[in-house]
């Protein structure tokens, strides 16, 4: 994540439905299902407008009380993740 | 049934329509626990009842709220499955240039419910022009959908039919429309009119056609009429829902309503979801006599609501709305006369015209 652009945001093609603290994702063209649970959850919910890493960790932080810092390398995973699953798009700055 | 559970599906029914904040959130017994979620997983209805837990209408105990739950995610694995395909399908007809609209389930529950989620369904529904339907039924076939039933006799879908399940190698139903109406409706609304009457809505990044919120309103008093007897839960909601929180054009539908002679159907429908879900009354037109349903439309309703229904009450009064003798007797002659693949469809490998005409003999000696 480190380097990249700062922002990130929902794939605008993810279909997705949220079941308690879950959430089930599918797209067009894929066969399978993926399911989000618990702080990923919040996560998701948080993506619904564009995030910088900074200010994902801080609000994850801020809901579990916890230090941004014992959080980043978790959230910064989990970006990651999402990434390669394509659940979620890089937002450049001027756009 | 008891005044605990009534209360507790009244709830489920009415979250987020009604305000009552104040009164205590409703339960469900343990023994009643079993015939509760029953109810609300078959009627499609788990969303809602999520809702009325996160909003204190509903108290369940934490074994109850794991069953909804778990009910819950069964039928969004199904919804979203189901968009998957409708945003294939939407493709594959506009690559045909096939205008598409999309009806009821997706189109309500994207567009006038809170969260999609509230609204479940168990197939997807699409209208497309009758000059489009050969064409449409054709795509299917190419896409591996096959159609449920064959038609009574060539040709019949596009001059007299409604609608015409199609169902994939995974058993997902589409059902392909021509006309939302049903019975002597079907030839007092003109479904060309619909495509004058569509808006978009998006669907991850898809955007589709769906009907305008004064037209779906009327489109789903049809549904919980037509669908029916008594009408089901979630048409009910949709009615209420839309009415509520959709912009609704209520000049609009009685000028539709009157013309498509649905005055009746709108009147019940709207009186049946206002009784059934504990809100208050939703229509909000004019009720002067000039507005009144006439006798006509009246007979028609009361082939879906009464016991006329079981007794070919839709076909019979059909039959008297088609215009001329020689259509009238078309009609006649594919429900009485239909094809063999037909009658082998519906009453399987003992299929003869005997028993075909047994059901409308019985009816007109009136067992």
């Amino acid at each position: 994540v480190n380097g990249r652009p700062s922002s990130y945001t929902r794939h605008p093609a993810a279909l997705w439905r949220i079941v308690g603290d879950e959430v089930l994702l599918a797209r067009r063209g894929s066969g399978d299902l993926d399911q989000l649970r618990g702080s990923a959850t919040d996560a998701w919910q948080l993506l619904y407008e564009p995030q910088t890493l900074g200010s994902l960790v801080g609000a994850l932080a801020d809901r579990y009380g916890q230090r941004p810092d014992a959080i980043r390398a978790d959230v910064m995973a989990l970006l990651d993740e999402m990434l390669v699953r394509d659940w979620v798009v890089r937002v450049d700055a001027d756009e | 049934m008891n005044e605990l559970v009534h209360r507790a599906q009244r709830a489920v029914l009415s979250v987020g329509l009604v305000d009552d904040s104040g009164s205590d959130p409703a339960a469900v017994q343990d023994d009643d626990w079993r015939s509760f979620i029953t109810w609300v997983v078959a009627r499609k209805l788990t969303g809602l009842g999520l809702a009325a837990c996160q909003r204190d209408r509903l108290q369940l105990t934490e074994e109850q709220s794991t069953e909804l739950l778990d009910g819950h995610r069964t039928a969004m694995v199904h919804a979203l499955v189901l968009e998957r395909l409708l945003l294939d399908l939407a493709n594959a007809f506009d690559q045909t240039g096939i205008e598409t609209v999309v009806l009821k389930g997706p189109a309500f529950a994207h567009t006038a419910y809170p969260d999609p989620s509230w609204r479940s369904y168990g197939d997807l529904d699409v209208l497309v022009a009758t000059s489009d339907w050969a064409r449409s039924c054709e795509l299917l076939s190419e896409l591996g959908y096959r159609r449920r039933f064959p038609e009574p006799r060539p040709g019949f879908s596009e001059r007299f039919g409604r609608t015409a399940a199609h169902v994939n190698h995974e058993g997902y139903e589409l059902d392909l429309h021509r006309t939302p109406a049903a019975g002597p409706f079907v030839f007092w609304l003109d479904p060309a009119e619909l495509f004058e009457h569509t808006s978009s809505f998006t669907i991850g990044d898809v955007q589709l056609n769906r009907l305008t919120d004064t037209v779906s309103l009327l489109h789903a008093c049809m549904h919980a009429t037509f669908g029916f007897r008594p009408p089901l839960p979630v048409p009910l909601r949709d009615i209420a829902q839309i009415a509520t929180a959709s912009r609704v054009d209520w000049n609009l539908v009685q000028e539709l309503a009157r013309r498509w002679k649905l005055r009746a159907v709108v009147e019940y429908s709207l009186r049946t979801a206002s009784e059934t879900l504990g809100i208050d009354p939703l229509q909000r037109w004019d009720t002067s006599a000039a507005e009144r349903p006439s006798r006509q439309e009246r007979k028609a309703l009361e082939a879906f609501t009464t016991e006329r229904r079981d007794h070919g009450g839709s076909a019979r009064a059909a039959l008297g709305a088609i215009p001329g003798l020689r259509a009238k007797a078309a009609y006649a002659r594919a429900l009485l006369l239909p094809s063999r693949d037909f009658l082998a469809s519906r009453l399987g490998s003992d299929a003869s015209y005997l028993r075909r005409w047994r059901t409308p003999l019985r009816w007109l000696s009136g067992g």
